[in-house]
């Protein structure tokens, strides 16, 4: 059966109290009174005299004037009765009519307490579930009740919700394969580039074999060889630490501390500029990650050859506002936009996961990372989390 | 509408409500009676006694004993075995007053004395009303030896139909629903030798 909607089902509400409160008065007091004013307008105090009159007017003087006066006195007893009886009715009808005011007063009072009941609980199961939906978890379902009037709007949440779960696990597995494609791609073309030189080297090495220079040749070769060699292993290595990237271990931790440590060794040789505002809250989030993700940014800004790099960080309304700027190359602004997808690179030897990972470990602790530049200038990355 | 549904629902509802709500709430200042001065005397082997009820009457009440329906107070007395807590002889009395409206006087009889007696004034009829005389309340064959015996007297007033309503009129929320009563102390068959 279709429920009505929630307007058409308080206004029904408030129609059945109003109509009932009516009915009762209408049917109990109204009509009581109605049959009571009829018994007492029947005339039948003026059929009775009238009778009297008829019967005895003839024959006063012989009449059985003690049969007379018993008529006559219960005429006017009957009288003075209805006289009090109308008297005490009123009484009761305002006393009583009191009572029934207060038992409709509590009925409806309790009636509207309970369909708000109805309302409201469900609303703030509902509203508990969005914000847990906000807060990424799509395993969230709310409890149905089909007596509450907003039962169809939390059928359609979770129905909506089935749907996002359904639709994540379809895009995992879309992003999985996509991941899997660009990682293949990116392996390859990677592998590819230091096996050129390698081949090169090789060649070479077998074409001057024997030649008055051959030592020479030999000698480069092999250096170019071990050089290759060892940025395939460090490439593997990058790629490992990106495949097993760990799960957060969230705790607390002062994050001007943080800041002061990883920049320690990089002052040495840059000129690194910090203002980090007193009193920061302890961030909640996994030292060790975002020490990574900072680093990374760090190191960024130095292979974009900044002669300055700046690190700022305040807490404002909840919200750490971490920023990392410098004086460098800075980004095309055609390149900004693909900046934090894995593999993306502008450097020759680059791996283009570092940003990624930056982004990966913010997004993990819930904030966002953004990016300003000013090719051959600037650029800034601001951290909101 | 008659013999509705929703009608005999309203009604029982209401009724209900209105129960419910006149056992803490009534539109009647009423009075609390009580007994006064109860003596005791032994006469042909049986044991009378004499009371008065006190605070009885309200305004109210006197309006409808002027009415010239006629009002029957119900008198009850109760010999209680006081070791088994059992009634061994109960008697009822009616006091019953009547206006006679024409001839302006009230008309009282007493159950317990057999007597009607015409009365002129209305405190003269609280006076009489109230006036419970020589009534026999214990047979001596009934007492036994060694054994103790309490009475306990109590009286209520009546429903009454009145002005043609048709529910009745219960009287007794004019002594806001108390039945006045009282404990004689404990006697035994001794009282009949004396």
């Amino acid at each position: 059966m279709k429920i009505p909607s929630l307007r058409t089902q308080i206004i029904a509400l408030a129609l059945v109290f109003l109509v009932s409160s009516v009915l009762f008065f209408r049917f109990f007091f109204l009509e009581s009174f109605i049959n009571y004013q009829h018994t007492l307008n029947n005339e039948k105090t003026k059929q009775e005299m009238a009778s009297l009159y008829q019967k005895f007017e003839t024959k006063l003087t012989a009449v059985d004037s003690k049969q007379f006066k018993n008529s006559v006195e219960k005429m006017i007893s009957d009288e003075k009765q209805q006289e009090i009886a109308g008297k005490m009715f009123q009484q009761e009808i305002a006393l009583y009519s009191i009572f029934v005011f207060l038992f409709i007063f509590l009925f409806g009072a309790i009636f509207v307490a309970f369909s708000l009941y109805l309302i409201t609980r469900p609303l703030q199961r509902l509203e508990l579930a969005t914000k847990m939906l906000s807060l990424g978890n799509l395993d969230v379902d709310v409890e149905e009740n089909g007596l509450s009037p907003i039962n169809p709007l939390i059928v359609s949440f979770n129905k909506m919700t089935a749907e996002l779960r359904e639709n994540r696990e379809k895009l995992l597995e879309a992003e999985k394969e996509i991941i899997w494609r660009e990682t293949a791609k990116a392996t390859a073309h990677e592998i590819k580039n230091p096996l050129t030189p390698i081949r090169l080297s090789l060649e070479r090495m077998q074409n001057k074999f024997g030649s008055d220079n051959f030592q020479m040749v030999f000698q480069d070769s092999i250096s170019v060889i071990s050089d290759e060699i060892e940025n395939l292993r460090k490439l593997a290595t990058e790629f490992s630490e990106f495949a097993r990237f760990p799960q957060a271990k969230m705790d607390e931790f002062d994050l001007n501390c943080l800041i002061s440590e990883l920049i320690a060794p990089y002052r040495e040789e840059n000129e690194i500029s910090v203002e980090l505002a007193d009193n920061l809250p302890k961030l909640h989030g996994d030292a060790m990650q975002i020490k990574q993700a900072l680093t990374n940014l760090i190191q960024n800004s130095i292979q974009a050859e900044s002669s300055k790099i700046g690190i700022s960080a305040i807490f404002d309304n909840g919200v750490f506002y971490i920023q990392i700027s410098d004086d460098g190359k800075g980004i095309a602004e055609e390149d900004l936009p693909k900046l934090f997808e894995p593999y993306f690179s502008k450097r020759k030897k680059g791996t283009g996961l570092g940003l990624a990972i930056v982004k990966r470990i913010i997004e993990n602790h819930g904030g966002k990372i953004f990016v300003e530049s000013e090719i051959g200038k600037s650029a800034k990355f601001k951290i909101e989390i | 509408m008659e013999g509705g549904i929703f009608t005999e629902l309203a009604r029982t509802i209401t009724g209900s409500i209105i129960a419910i709500g006149s056992m803490f709430f009534s539109y009647i200042n009423g009075v609390e009676p009580y007994f006064e001065s109860p003596s005791f005397s032994v006469e042909h082997n049986q044991m009378l006694v004499s009371v008065n009820l006190q605070n009885w009457f309200t305004d109210e009440l006197d309006d409808i004993f002027s009415s010239g329906k006629p009002i029957r107070m119900h008198f009850t007395a109760n010999i209680i075995e006081q070791n088994s807590g059992k009634t061994i002889q109960s008697t009822d009395f009616f006091h019953t007053v009547k206006y006679h409206i024409l001839d302006d006087y009230f008309e009282v009889s007493r159950s317990e004395i057999g007597e009607k007696t015409q009365i002129h004034t209305i405190q003269e009829m609280h006076r009489i009303m109230s006036k419970i005389e020589r009534a026999p309340i214990f047979d001596d064959d009934l007492a036994k030896t060694d054994v103790l015996y309490q009475l306990k007297m109590s009286v209520q007033l009546p429903k009454i139909k009145i002005g043609g309503r048709e529910k009745q009129f219960d009287l007794m929320p004019f002594w806001k629903n108390k039945k006045p009563y009282f404990f004689s102390q404990q006697f035994d068959n001794l009282v009949f030798v004396q």
